[in-house]
């Protein structure tokens, strides 16, 4: 048997062979795939949302394997290893990891929520994929080893990774890979936390930050593809069990009321913590970064000695505090150690997420607060196991600052409702106390720490939107429709007769007169007016610049009686509005 | 021919794909990409959750071992280190309750059980744990509630069920609620077969805490048609003699053994039960079927054991006090000699009921004033309590008028149980 010679391409042969394929396999196609061939991006893009949350999945299973073996490998299988694993094992993977981080993955610093971030807002939603890679291994590491760290916020990078390297497989639309990234990293904190809710609206909250259905539709597809994946492996389980409890009286809840107030302060204090040392340990001369997560690694060691519970992750520990296994001496003290074992780990450098050792530090809190009301009040119908629940909860809001999301991860990762009045009393309590206490988020603030003016979605999210009637309330309302029309002409300097106001049955209008074109014999036609569009008083100014285009003016209406005119807008109103409410630069 | 290159040759077909179709055809290399990277993560959680199950098992191996060996708090590390690797595993929360609970830890035993109670509610051996639990803390509706649960969740586990409503039935009587005790320890023994003895004989020890004594005859008896057990025996013949039943009292304690071990009761008592009623049945002037000459006989003798007995006493009393035994015991000698004389007595045998009666009163009164009988005159006291429980009310003395079951262990003798 001969083999075939290589045709070169665009030769004669090339052009034959590829008529003859056409004739062979085009009317297969067109009759069995002809209704979806080719597929358009919208398609496309709904497609691979599902394969990206397949494969991040894939990723997110193998990855916490990947943690839980390097942790048996490294410091066995008992929760209170040998005095030389505890010291050793953090302190020389810390070297390792360091130099992986300086020499060979840079990009994988950070939780990498801002790097997700980054990714979406500056490069173009490029995450490189070695990024995904070195961020598997320095976090399966640094967590195995025992560093104060969570899977979480790098299964949400590894995500994004995957995401934007399949983009740019598909060679998508730059518009599209930048909204990849945002899919990949839901699909991937779906899979690390089992909670595709909390996952979507994490992403929504705090990296996207608006509610486009564009992006809404793939991030659902993938968060949810993700979790089946993940549960397919590693089982449909919640990530804890908690029992379930009632509130017998109204006022249990002040319980929680006080525990949002001490999980407020705690999370002001853990950010403000990691704000005053992170800066000064960067400024540290650069070949000190070699050694920053090994010493942090034998200062956790060293912790460890006595509370071994804090180091890695810590799940196992948040399901005993969940099952009422601590004093509440035991659980502050816990808290205390965790908060800083957390603090060293991280600002060392050291890759890995806050999410768990928020959770940590929450349940132990929470435990302690219900504790120390149990000791109080002992009528109290919620276990300590309870409040350890809700505190996991509170932390997050207060600390991550993502109040929705963070009721709804209680609820899924403990799998019940039972305790969503409290979470939403302690976690609406500690985010208010957060807020006024500690102006910036933690994730902007490490941005800017970073150097990176990253778009602040909490600053999106309460951004005031400006409306009509901020533009009524600056120019007042004057007695009739006419004096309304006067005055806005007198705003806007027109001058004449070109424009009048005329109310009919279908509402009010302003109408312009316009000179009639010639008909072609050089005789002016009939004079033509046209009508103004028409706004409503909640309508944003920015749509209703849209909506004037080139109008000077324009009439506002009753969305439930169009004959009643609520008054006239000038588009120097607008701009006033504009320049009267811009904050200082 | 060969030259020539085939028009047909499948490549081209695959070759006009991507290009006419790049991205579906990237779409479709992903996709068996995918399927690999699916096959791999599969192998590589299997061999993962299984080496995670060994470890875990290995912890519980360990943790069961302390806990055998009364080291619970090893246990407890051991239980927790397994929970670790395989968090949900219910037989592994349940052991670990376990160990808590054998630390001195409940409320974390409780908080697990509770936990475990959520998943299943009608799990026996946990409504089981968390009964111990109620109970060790006096939280008796709870404990009653979960030995409830724990009964029904047996349902399906005969023996589990019988040994849960054994412990219930002890609880009960622990608590003081015998009729409660009673009811369930009736319901257990109609479900235990015959040729389980022990149990029979468990029951019997509970009926007896109960102060059921009839019922818990009759388990022993049930237990000794078995298996003619010692410890059994003892307690049946106990039983009995606390019954009264001074012949079965005797027929069982004289087929004890010597030196036995495991008997709960003192050697001493047994022979002391068994001496005094051997001594009952040979001097009951009131046994059935005696002749008249023997009735006679007994009763002048129990006449003279209680004159002696009261003689020795009062010469070691006080005049002053002691005026009604004098009296009782002038009368008794005067009696003695005249009208319940042997020969008095055989002659007009309606006298040995009013004189065996005031035997029994005068011994009574001997008790409270000379301290407990010993030997016959025990034996005395006891056929009084005996002919009086079986007596007509009307007949009976205050002293003499409760079944020896419901007196104090002093006017009972040396029951020992």
């Amino acid at each position: 048997m001969s083999a075939r010679p290589p045709v070169p391409e665009g030769s004669a042969d090339a052009v034959a062979d590829e008529r003859r394929a056409t004739q062979q396999l085009g009317p297969v196609l067109k009759k069995w795939f002809g209704w979806a061939l080719p597929l358009r991006e919208p398609q496309l893009f709904m497609l691979l949302a599902v394969l990206i949350g397949l494969f991040s999945g894939l990723g997110v299973v193998l990855f916490r394997i990947a943690i839980e073996r390097t942790q048996i490998l490294l410091l066995g299988s008992a929760l209170h290893p040998s005095t030389l694993r505890l010291l050793l094992a953090p302190t020389l993977t810390g070297l390792v990891v360091a130099v992986l981080v300086i020499h060979v993955f840079p990009r994988v610093r950070g939780s990498g929520v801002n790097q997700t971030k980054a990714a979406v807002y500056i490069f173009d939603g490029y995450v490189p994929f070695v990024t995904v890679i070195g961020k598997f291994i320095t976090c399966a590491l640094a967590i195995g080893s025992g560093q104060s760290l969570g899977p979480e916020d790098p299964s949400l990078q590894i995500g994004a990774g995957i995401a934007s390297k399949m983009g740019r497989v598909l060679k998508l639309s730059q518009q599209k890979i930048r909204m990849i990234a945002p899919v990949g990293a839901a699909a991937g904190l779906a899979a690390a936390f089992n909670a595709p809710i909390s996952a979507v609206l994490f992403v929504i909250e705090e990296v996207v930050g608006n509610w486009s259905g564009g992006v809404l539709g793939a991030v659902i597809l993938s968060a949810v593809s993700s979790v089946l994946v993940m549960r397919q492996f590693l089982g449909t389980d919640a990530l804890f069990r908690v029992p379930v409890f009632r509130i017998q009286h109204p006022t249990e809840l002040l319980g929680y009321v006080v525990l949002g107030i001490v999980g407020g302060g705690a999370s002001v204090l853990f950010i403000q913590f990691i704000a005053y040392a992170r800066p000064r340990l960067r400024k540290l001369p650069r070949w000190t970064q070699y050694f920053q997560p090994a010493i942090a690694g034998l200062l956790i060691g060293m912790i460890g000695l006595r509370a071994p519970q804090v180091m890695g992750a810590g799940y196992p520990v948040i399901d005993w505090a969940l099952h009422d296994q601590f004093a509440w001496n035991v659980l502050l003290a816990l808290a205390a150690c965790k908060i800083l074992a957390t603090v060293l780990s991280f600002v060392s450098g050291t890759p890995g997420g806050m999410f768990a050792p928020t959770l940590f530090i929450g349940a132990m809190i929470g435990g302690a607060v219900g504790g120390v009301e149990h000791l109080l009040v002992h009528h109290i119908s919620g276990s300590v196991g309870t409040f350890a629940l809700v505190g996991m909860g509170t932390l997050f809001a207060g600390f991550l600052r993502v109040p929705i999301t963070s009721v709804f991860m209680v609820i899924e990762v403990s799998g019940s409702y039972s305790a969503i009045l409290p979470v939403m009393i302690s976690n609406t309590i500690a985010y208010l106390i957060s807020r006024q206490y500690q102006k910036t988020s933690l994730f902007d603030l490490l941005a800017r720490q970073d150097g990176m003016i990253l778009p602040s979605v909490e600053e999106m999210r309460e951004r005031r939107t400006l409306t009509l009637e901020n533009a009524m309330e600056l120019t007042g309302k004057a007695p009739t429709p006419e004096d309304m029309f006067r005055s806005a002409l007198e705003r806007s300097g027109i001058a004449g007769d070109q424009y009048f106001l005329s109310g009919g049955t279908a509402g009010w209008r302003v109408f312009r007169r316009k000179d009639a074109p010639e008909d072609g014999t050089g005789a002016l036609g009939a004079p033509r007016v046209e009508s103004s569009p028409y706004l409503y008083p909640d309508q944003s100014l920015a749509e209703a610049m849209t909506i004037m285009r080139d109008w000077p003016i324009c009439p506002i209406i009753n969305r439930a009686d169009p004959q009643a005119l609520e008054g006239v807008v000038a588009l120097a109103d607008i701009l006033r509005v504009y320049r009267d409410t811009a904050p200082d630069v | 021919m060969g030259s020539t290159p085939s028009t047909n040759h499948p490549s081209n077909a695959f070759l006009y794909l991507p290009k006419r179709y790049p991205r579906e055809s990237t779409l479709l290399l992903l996709l068996a990409m995918l399927a690999a990277v699916f096959v791999i993560t599969g192998f590589v959680t299997k061999a993962f959750h299984q080496k995670e199950a060994r470890i875990a098992r290995d912890w519980f191996t360990r943790g069961n071992a302390a806990l055998e060996a009364g080291k619970s708090r090893e246990a407890r590390d051991d239980f927790r280190n397994a929970l670790i690797f395989e968090p949900q595993n219910a037989e592994y929360q349940l052991h670990l309750a376990q160990a808590l609970a054998a630390y001195g830890q409940p409320e974390q035993a409780r908080a697990y059980l509770i936990n475990l109670l959520n998943q299943s509610p009608a799990d026996g051996q946990v409504n089981l744990e968390l009964a111990r639990l109620a109970a060790r803390d006096d939280r008796v509706s709870d404990a009653i509630h979960y030995y409830h649960g724990a009964i029904y969740g047996f349902s399906e586990n005969p023996t589990q069920g019988l040994n849960a409503r054994l412990e219930f039935a002890h609880f009960l009587v622990e608590v003081g609620d015998n009729s409660q005790a009673e009811g369930e320890l009736t319901a257990l023994s109609a479900n235990v077969p015959a040729s389980a003895p022990s149990v029979h004989s468990r029951i019997a020890d509970l009926y007896v805490r109960a102060e059921a004594l009839n019922r818990a005859l009759a388990e022993y008896e049930l237990a000794l048609r078995a298996s003619d057990d010692a410890p059994t025996l003892a307690k049946a013949g106990a039983t009995a003699y606390r019954l009264a039943d001074f012949k079965l009292a005797e027929e069982y304690l004289s087929r004890v053994p010597e030196n036995t071990a495991n008997i709960p009761l003192k050697p001493e008592d047994l022979r002391s039960m068994l001496q005094i009623s051997r001594m009952i049945i040979a001097n009951d002037p009131l046994a059935a079927n005696l002749s008249n000459a023997e009735r006679a006989h007994r009763t002048a003798l129990a006449l003279a054991q209680v004159i002696a007995r009261v003689s020795t006493c009062v010469a070691r009393l006080p005049a002053k006090g002691s005026e009604g035994l004098r009296a009782s015991l002038d009368r008794a000698h005067y009696m003695h000699n005249s009208e319940w004389s042997e020969r008095s007595l055989l002659e007009s045998p309606d006298r040995v009921h009013p004189a065996i009666q005031y035997v029994f009163d005068l011994e009574a009164k001997a008790d409270s004033f000379c301290g407990p009988a010993q030997g016959m005159d025990l034996a005395l006291s006891l056929m009084a309590r005996s002919h009086a429980s079986t007596a007509p009310a009307t007949n009976a003395s205050p002293a003499t008028s409760r079944p020896l079951a419901e007196q104090s262990p002093s006017e009972k003798g040396p029951t020992g149980l």
